[in-house]
């Protein structure tokens, strides 16, 4: 199994403060296949999504990756776990405002060993003619597909999208969600996306539901179709 | 309701304001402390001279003169008798006066004034530096006294062997009072070596000529030193190196608040950057740019304020009486109680929260001039993007672009570095000034012993006659002392031409020394005009040639040709010059010098600066350290999104050491190593602005050892830096950016 996660336990503040926000929680996810986790506001899939992403640290349990436990890692070896494994795609895209679209790309092309053509990246991106503008200058969507550049450019094995969608527009948001399940038709890329909307789980492989911090159904998606089908539904 | 933020920023950013704080408080404190304590200092004197009498002039001559012919001019002018010898005392030299009727009484600190003919009266530096006190006793002139009082003398406020010294070194070198009876005593047993010197007052508009003319026109008499006390520098020294002070440090106060203005403007200017979501809702709300505005400059206006006045305290209650110190110990003066002037408190009350408040308004009116919509989302700024950066690797690219996006930061950095780099280089420079006038001395005076002597026709061996007075040159801020060396042709202890000429239409040809020809812009055949001490007998000189000889500024010309211009007679000296010590009994000694006052002169003129060159470099270090730190901190602070996204992606922690403080290294290492050759052009077109008035040339050299040291410094200082930012990127969490949301 490619990722692996066993009786995993996160909490926040101390005393009677003390929640628990992620319970014993065990997941097990294949390569190359779409995870989504959908859940209600403060359901802990965010906070799950960050500790696969070695942002936070666990309580307890085990997060093992190809192989290696990451919550057995030092701070310097997370890092290269995060270089060498990852792509993230935030909700609010969080690119460097004063960097161009070309140099927020490179931000992770000089992280990587083995990368993607860049232009060619940017073509499939649809940016071309945007690639030497600011982020401030571009639509949220645009801004999006230079974070999904970004995160891709150096190739990762995993990608983990933060409410990819949230922040736009219906017929932006199927954009984006085509283009990220070219990327895994494409590249092999293991998504583990993290949504409050239900509509676009059926792209999914795998599709989990948390609930107060436990996962209450997790489950092979046998319905699982394109995205590219849901163009005129409400997203 | 908003003000109420304010006591929470306090808590946030309490290092920050605290260090703006101590800077302002600490700064401007020795500014207002060493000025206060100056005013405080020139007040006690005056008033010191008011009560003692202060003389108009001085004038000394060759024999004493009658009481009637004092007598006829009583109308004119008030002449009281002066009488004093220079007499070996167990320690040093003392310059004994008889007792003083009306004019220049002395200021009695502690004891009396000698009534038997057994005690003395020491001026208090001597008697301090040596452990006397009333009633010790001491040796003066083969006799001893008892010690009856301590003080000091209006007439010798800084207390100068000869007129034209360098420095005093009250060690060695000071004035006592005797009895009227123990004076007579003295007089009666050592009468060639009494110079009789008279005091006087002018009466009814009467004017310094007429006064030099009754002294020299007296029978069968010679007027051997005539000097006015406005131009004594016995009298005035303590005046002109207060103002000089004043308008040094006054400049520095300026500098000074305008860097802590900036540093704090950026850091309003970052502040306004990140809240610039709430600012366009209060205003969408309302809320006038003015009362945006003020509400972001209120809590800088205040900690100015609180500077200000932090200023006040710190400099009454602990630099006002430490930065006078040198003053008070380099002069003779009563001691006083320090007062702030009204001046210095409206300055200090005022001007800090004024300088913010210019500054402040210029750059927050720009980042609040906008419609609601425009401060929440404001177009990206042009500078910087315009930029063809392709060609250059990722790094430099991105560290490019951090520059010009914190452009107005680096500016105010690489300023403060500048600035601190030249009050670092003024520092060293009026130290190895000094240092190097001392080793210029020493090859350059030949002869040992110097014995200013009377009506001798008989030249011990060994001895060289010399007709030596002292002159004054107008110099571009103050008068400068000049001597003029009358020596024989052939002088053993001098290099310079001085064959006798005479004089051509009254213009004599002398030769210059270095030191004047440089620092007062002689060259070869210019002519010059000079005056004696009274500033009333003008003399019309051309420079021939320009010799090495650095001590003080001097002019060199034929013993004749002085003799000649001076008194009107040739075969005339007043000088002699040896190597060897001379039989003390053989000649009539007024006074003695040896060439090692030179150099005790430049250790007390180096002692004397010694506070300030440690205030200056001080105050250089606590710049260039906490506008590098905040400078830093500010940048690194806004960068905190970005450091943690790159953290997040997978950069190791000196990957964005690299980016974020590499470039930033970068720059300092630019500014400092152009602020040193940059700083020294400045200092050397100030220095000679700021030693005008000091009768010597110093040259502000700094040696390759010296730049070594500046250098090492501030490397060493931004290495400690860097370390602490370092902990601080590290710090940085890559949850920090999962916090933001638009």
């Amino acid at each position: 199994m490619f990722i692996e996660i066993k009786k995993l336990n996160k909490s926040y503040g101390e005393g009677d403060n003390k929640i628990k926000v992620i319970n014993n929680v065990s997941l097990d996810i294949e390569k190359g296949t779409i995870c989504m986790i959908i859940g209600a506001s403060g359901s802990g899939k965010s906070t799950f999504l960050n500790l696969i992403g070695a942002m936070d640290v666990a309580d307890s349990g085990s997060i093992v990756i190809d192989g290696k436990d990451i919550t057995k890692l030092k701070a310097a070896k997370l890092t290269d776990y995060r270089r060498e494994y990852l792509g993230y795609i935030f909700q609010f895209y969080n690119l460097i405002p004063d960097l161009t679209v070309l140099e927020n790309i490179e931000t992770t092309q000089y992280l990587g060993k083995d990368n993607m053509d860049i232009d060619e990246l940017i073509r499939l991106l649809g940016l071309e003619e945007h690639k030497n503008k600011f982020p401030s200058q571009l639509s949220g969507g645009q801004q999006q597909r230079c974070a999904i550049g970004r995160a891709l450019v150096k190739k990762p094995s995993i990608l983990l999208c933060d409410e990819p969608t949230g922040a736009l527009d219906s017929k932006t948001s199927q954009d984006i969600l085509e283009l990220l399940e070219e990327v895994n038709e494409k590249f092999g890329t293991t998504i583990i996306m993290v949504t409050h909307n239900n509509d676009i789980t059926c792209m999914a492989d795998h599709i989990v539901v948390f609930s107060d911090g436990k996962i209450v159904r997790s489950s092979k998606n046998k319905n699982k179709r394109s995205i590219k089908g849901m163009r005129n539904s409400a997203l | 309701m908003l003000y109420k933020r304010y006591k929470r920023d306090i808590r946030h950013n309490f290092g920050m304001y605290l260090a703006i704080f101590i800077i302002l408080a600490i700064g401007l404190g020795t500014v207002f402390g060493g000025n206060a304590g100056d005013d405080s200092m020139i007040q006690t004197v005056e008033q010191f001279f008011d009560d003692a009498s202060l003389c108009d002039g001085s004038a000394a001559v060759l024999y004493p003169l009658s009481e009637d012919y004092i007598e006829k001019s009583s109308d004119r002018f008030l002449v009281e008798e002066a009488f004093y010898t220079d007499m070996e005392a167990s320690v040093g030299t003392l310059r004994v006066f008889g007792s003083r009727k009306t004019i220049n009484t002395p200021y009695v600190e502690n004891g009396r004034l000698p009534e038997g003919d057994n005690e003395i009266f020491l001026e208090k530096h001597y008697a301090e530096l040596n452990g006397y006190t009333c009633g010790s006793s001491i040796i003066a002139g083969e006799k001893k006294y008892t010690v009856s009082g301590t003080g000091c003398l209006p007439d010798y406020v800084y207390v100068l062997k000869r007129i034209n010294d360098m420095s005093s070194h009250t060690a060695s070198f000071s004035t006592a009072i005797v009895s009227e009876d123990a004076f007579s005593e003295i007089k009666e047993e050592f009468p060639e070596k009494i110079i009789a010197n008279y005091f006087f007052i002018l009466k009814n508009n009467e004017t310094s000529e007429s006064v030099k003319e009754f002294f020299s026109s007296a029978e069968n008499n010679i007027c051997t030193e005539f000097i006015n006390s406005d131009t004594n520098p016995r009298i005035t020294t303590y005046k002109e190196d207060c103002y000089i002070v004043k308008r040094a440090t006054f400049i520095f106060a300026v500098i000074l608040m305008i860097v802590i203005s900036y540093v704090m403007c950026v850091f309003l200017q970052n502040r306004i950057e990140r809240e610039r979501k709430y600012i366009g809702t209060l205003s969408a709300l309302g809320y006038r740019k003015r009362e945006l505005i003020f509400h972001y400059l209120g809590l800088p206006l205040i900690i100015s304020e609180a500077g200000g006045i932090g200023s006040l305290i710190a400099g009454y209650f602990i630099f006002s009486k430490m930065l006078t110190k040198d003053s008070t110990d380099l002069y003779s003066m009563p001691d006083f109680k320090v007062s702030m002037p009204l001046y210095i408190i409206l300055f200090a009350i005022i001007v800090p929260p004024l300088i913010m408040l210019v500054i402040g308004t210029f750059m927050l009116t720009r980042k609040i001039a906008s419609t609601p919509n425009e401060i929440i989302k404001p177009k990206h700024r042009a500078l910087g993007t315009k930029l063809k950066l392709s060609g250059l690797s990722y790094i430099t690219r991105y560290r490019t672009r951090q520059f010009f996006k914190e452009l107005t930061g680096n500016v105010v950095m690489i300023f403060g570095v500048f600035i601190s780099t030249v009050l670092l280089i003024l520092g060293y420079s009026i130290y190895s000034s000094i240092k190097k006038y001392q080793s210029d001395i020493d090859g350059t005076v030949k002869y040992k012993y110097m014995y200013y002597v009377t009506g001798n026709d008989q030249v011990p061996e060994g001895a060289e006659k010399a007709e030596i007075h002292n002159l004054k040159y107008k110099g571009s801020i103050s008068d400068l002392d000049i001597t003029l060396f009358g020596i024989s042709e052939n002088s053993r202890f001098f290099t310079a031409d001085t064959a006798e000429r005479g004089a051509d239409n009254d213009v004599y040809t002398v030769s210059v020394s270095d030191s004047f020809a440089e620092k007062c812009g002689i060259h070869e055949n210019d002519v010059f005009t000079v005056t004696d001490t009274s500033g009333i007998d003008e003399y019309t000189l051309k420079a021939g040639e320009i010799v090495p000889y650095s001590v003080g500024l001097s002019v060199f010309i034929n013993i004749n040709d002085a003799a000649l211009m001076i008194n009107g007679e040739r075969d005339h000296y007043n000088t002699l010059l040896t190597e060897n010590e001379i039989d003390k009994d053989s000649v009539n000694i007024l006074a003695a010098y040896t060439s090692e006052e030179y150099t005790e002169a430049a250790d007390s003129m180096l002692e004397s600066l010694m506070l300030i060159i440690i205030a200056l470099l001080g105050s250089a270090a606590i710049i260039f350290v906490t506008v590098l730190f905040l400078m830093l901190k500010f940048m690194t602070d806004k960068a905190k999104n970005n450091i943690s996204l790159l953290k997040i992606l997978g950069y190791h922690a000196n990957e964005v050491n690299k980016i974020y403080l590499g470039g930033e290294t970068y720059i300092i290492i630019i500014a400092i190593l152009l602020s040193l050759p940059l700083g020294t052009l400045v200092i050397k077109a100030l220095f000679p602005y700021l030693t005008a008035g000091y009768s010597v040339r110093l040259d502000p050299g700094i040696t390759l050892s010296g730049y070594a040291i500046l250098a090492v410094f501030m490397f060493a200082a931004y290495a400690v830096l860097y370390i602490y930012l370092r902990f601080r990127l590290a710090g940085i969490s890559f949850t920090e950016i999962l916090k933001e949301r638009e």
